[in-house]
């Protein structure tokens, strides 16, 4: 699909969308906006009020960084029906942009306009990533964060990188994760032959790592300096430490959660912080160590997919983390190689998500006790159907590249 | 200590002295038409009450104690005030003052056993700390009065045993004063008084009074006529009339409450009002129209939800505006977290949509509740609001004289002072228990505790094998496969 079909397509979709759901809005009790971006709309306010004591997190259930509700200032001026939508255009045209990056990696890595096109495609006309933010939810601004990271890191733009990096981190914790595959892509030419194990060590330690990590470090802990206050630690990062989830979402440990926080179901072991285990040991040491150096765009992309695979808390807005990337390792994938395990893959990871669902709706709107064993298997059923994706996925990776970054052609 | 106990009765030939008897120590009452009122209201000084309520109440500077069994019941002016059912405390600290030992006596006297500790269990209301439990019987308190009546005082035993059939009983400590008042009021048609008397103990002074609403000779305002007579003092009738303004008032609209099917875990109240819809006192129309809920702690409403900048979603609810909610309001967290007994919320009616009915659509929330054994589904029962019109009144200042006037209500604060209330009757509907509601609610049952465990942790950890052994394979796999695969 040429780049500017593409682009306007995505364009129109979403101002489509912005127009509908003013009218929704305007005409039905039942919002099209977003709740979450009531929430960072009434930040932005509280902002703007003259009172000293009022902060963002002034707001109940405010859990970001105050640059968001800073960025979202103007939706706070009058009139409000023309401010009022400002956030959710620049989410939007974030989701665009970040669409834009997707295309440009792929074609700067030697993928036909044509191909690229279709593969940014995915992101850029997807009607759930358009929907999201055009509800005004923010993930699209970590999107195009998280692109951006991967632009850069292989235009070796490493500065730029890192300072993504911490940009990305203090917007969200989760994007850490990329770090270690990041600085372990960043290798040295001839790094690792001989020298034995302290030569390797100090071998480790290049130019571009340092700047990388550097730049990375310096902005997550100069933002979080600059605005350090309680309540944004508290809200921004210790929540996640501390929430309980106990509400019914996609997670396998939903329920066991639910169970073990009460007083009822309390339990000695500590069910709270294990799951964090086999998510971090995949996510942000294992995957990245084994494939970084293959493939890092498609590398991230399992990553991100193992962490919200195993996260304590999953909903739908999570997807999005991986769907941002997903054009990265999908093209050449054993899912489009062998179009059976591609179908099957899609059909089930749908499947089980529909069961969930229907699972959620009856105990959301119909009160049933479907905590056991409805939503409880499906959730189990769910995981397992993206574990075994996951396993699918890495094996793939493996396969490709054959080296790290010293040994391809360096980008233009 | 002193009583005075009042009989309103509506038939004129119901306060003809030939109906009662009067002796010099004491009163009976040969026949009293079954419509009657009785309020009886027990004045004791501190010092006489048992030491537990002393302790408690030198560290109170105010304790005013509502119950309302929730029957359904038509009220007779002056006695038009209702509070939603249940037990209502509201408490005033003298300053510095904790008064922890609060919670220990409401479980003993009225059973209430959800009230941990003062500072955890009351939420901050303007000037004054409140308490509610959805208490449904007032037989563990009658139970405690008894306790503390020796076995031979069987007239003041069978008066304490009446107050299990009372619509509603108060108890209004007043620091100042050092007095506690216990008063109760039985409804019409509730209990038949013919035959029963009330006498005179040595230590106290008995007022009575039985008297019908006259037609009042001052706007907002009743008048008695009947007569009064002291116990002791002498043994003759003094026929009396009196005028005053009051407060409460009743009005001729009815209301039910329901809960629109399925309730899911967002559930809607529904309250119907019907009857004339428009402000009782006709020139003055400074008058609105709201509804007062107390709401259990698995309840919630979202105040973002129905805040004022959401129009639309109120006009359809018919929900005016959300004027005051206090207590426990956090939108997310389970009730196992949570410490208080729950909310109080004021929802001004919308009144431009219906002239002879509305309906106002409340939607709540519902917490998780705990996970327990024998059931996946549990009650989370709740009462049904008080609903009146506030109205501006002019006559405000002289509503303190008033011999019958109630306060602390609970919406008071949420006032100004110069207002009167005019009551709407709750009426049953098919189905309803008094004016109790009840949900149902999906629990995780406990039985499930080691399934749940076993399970997940299972899965998990055989997904996350899984996972490590594609990744082994890919790194470590043979060559040979590793080229097959590349082939395709």
């Amino acid at each position: 699909m040429p780049l500017r079909t593409l682009l306007g397509a995505s364009i129109v979709l979403r101002i489509t969308l912005l127009f509908y759901g003013l009218y929704q809005d305007a005409t039905s009790p039942l919002k099209y906006t977003d709740i979450d971006y009531y929430v960072f709309t009434d930040a932005s306010r509280y902002l703007l009020s003259n009172s000293n004591s009022s902060t963002p997190y002034s707001r109940e259930t405010y859990r970001y960084t105050p640059l968001l509700a800073w960025l979202l200032l103007p939706t706070a001026l009058s009139p409000q029906f023309f401010f009022f939508s400002f956030g959710k255009i620049v989410f939007a045209a974030a989701d665009v942009l970040a669409g834009w990056l997707i295309y440009v990696v792929l074609t700067n890595g030697g993928m036909g306009r044509r191909r690229a096109g279709w593969f940014a495609g995915i992101w850029l006309v997807n009607p759930m990533v358009a929907t999201i933010s055009t509800r005004g939810s923010s993930e699209g601004l970590l999107g195009v964060l998280v692109v951006g990271i991967v632009w850069a890191v292989l235009r070796r733009q490493v500065l730029l990188a890192g300072v993504l990096m911490g940009l990305a981190t203090h917007f969200k914790i989760y994007p850490v994760i990329y770090a270690p595959a990041i600085v372990w892509w960043l290798e040295s030419v001839g790094e690792g032959e001989g020298k034995g194990w302290f030569g390797k060590m100090v071998g480790f330690v290049n130019w571009e790592r340092v700047v990388f990590g550097t730049a990375a470090l310096g902005t997550f802990v100069g933002l979080n300096v600059w605005i350090y206050d309680e309540p944004f630690l508290q809200h921004t990062y210790l929540h996640h430490l501390s929430r309980i989830d106990h509400r019914h979402n996609f997670s396998p440990y939903n329920t066991l959660l639910h169970l073990t926080s009460s007083p009822t179901g309390r339990s000695d072991y500590p069910f709270a912080s294990i799951p964090f285990l086999p998510q971090l040991l995949l996510s942000a040491l294992i995957i990245p160590l084994a494939f970084a150096k293959n493939d890092l765009p498609a590398t991230m992309f399992a990553q991100t997919f193992a962490f919200v695979t195993f996260n304590k808390v999953c909903t739908s807005q999570y997807f999005m983390w991986y769907i941002v990337l997903l054009p990265f390792y999908l093209p050449g994938s054993v899912l489009l190689r062998r179009p059976w395990v591609g179908g099957v893959a899609l059909g089930l990871w749908v499947v089980s998500q529909a069961a969930w669902l229907q699972q959620g709706y009856e105990l959301e709107f119909l009160g049933k006790p479907t905590f056991m064993p409805g939503l409880w298997a499906a959730s189990l059923a769910f995981f397992a159907v993206n574990v075994w994706l996951l396993g699918v996925i890495v094996g793939d990776i493996a396969l490709r590249g054959g080296g790290g970054r010293s040994k391809v052609k360096k980008v233009e | 200590m002193k009583q005075r106990s009042t009989f309103i009765v509506s038939e004129s030939h119901g306060t003809l002295p030939e109906n009662f008897s009067l002796k010099k120590d004491s009163f009976t009452i040969k026949a009293l038409p079954p419509s009657a009122v009785r309020e009886d209201r027990v004045t004791f000084g501190v010092h006489e009450l048992p030491a537990e309520i002393q302790d408690v109440l030198s560290s109170c500077r105010e304790v005013h104690l509502k119950f309302t069994s929730g029957n359904i019941y038509e009220s007779i002016d002056p006695y038009s005030s209702r509070t939603p059912a249940g037990l209502h405390v509201f408490l005033s600290p003298e300053q510095g003052a904790s008064p922890d030992s609060i919670c220990q006596l409401l479980e003993k006297a009225f059973g209430v056993n959800d009230c941990r500790n003062f500072k955890l269990s009351f939420i901050g209301i303007p000037r004054s700390y409140q308490f509610y439990s959805p208490l449904r019987s007032a037989s563990t308190f009658v139970q405690y009065l008894q306790n503390h009546l020796s076995e031979k005082d069987t007239v003041r035993r069978s008066e304490v045993k009446s107050l299990e059939s009372a619509e509603y009983i108060d108890v209004t400590y007043n620091g100042i004063a050092q007095t506690l008042v216990l008063s109760s009021v039985h409804a019409p048609n509730q209990s038949k008084w013919d035959g029963s008397s009330i006498a005179n103990a040595k230590t106290s002074g008995v007022e009575l009074g039985v008297l019908g609403n006259i037609t009042p000779l001052a706007e907002e305002g009743f008048t008695l006529a009947g007569f009064i007579a002291e116990l002791g003092e002498s043994d003759d009738f003094e026929p009396t009339m009196f005028s005053f303004a009051s407060r409460h008032h009743r009005s001729e609209s009815t209301f039910s409450l329901a809960t629109a099917l399925p309730t899911g875990l967002h559930p809607k109240l529904k309250l119907s009002i019907h009857g004339p819809v428009k402000p009782p006192s006709g020139e003055d129309n400074e008058c609105t129209l709201n509804a007062y809920f107390t709401l259990p702690v698995a309840l919630f409403i979202d105040k973002y939800q129905l805040s004022s900048d959401n129009q639309q979603l109120l006009d359809s609810l018919s929900i005016k505006r959300i004027k005051a909610i206090s207590g426990e309001t956090d939108l997310e967290a389970p009730v196992w977290t949570r410490e208080k007994w729950g909310s109080r919320i004021l929802v001004e009616v919308d009144t431009k949509n219906g002239e002879n009915r509305i309906e106002l659509l409340l939607p709540l929330h519902l917490r998780y509740l705990e996970p327990r054994y024998n059931g996946t589904i549990t009650k989370v029962d709740f009462a049904w609001p008080s609903v009146f019109w506030a109205c501006r009144s002019e006559e405000w200042k002289k509503m303190t004289v008033n011999p019958f006037d109630r306060l602390h209500l609970g919406w008071e604060d949420l006032f100004p002072e110069q207002v009167m209330y005019y009551h709407l009757t709750p009426t049953p509907h098919e189905g309803s228990e008094g004016t109790w509601g009840s949900i149902n609610v999906p629990v995780l049952e406990l039985e499930n505790a080691e399934m749940i465990k076993i399970g997940t942790v299972a899965v998990v950890g055989l997904g996350f094998l899984w996972v490590l052994f594609k990744i082994f394979m890919a790194k470590f796999g043979s060559v040979q496969e590793k080229k097959e695969l590349k082939k395709e």
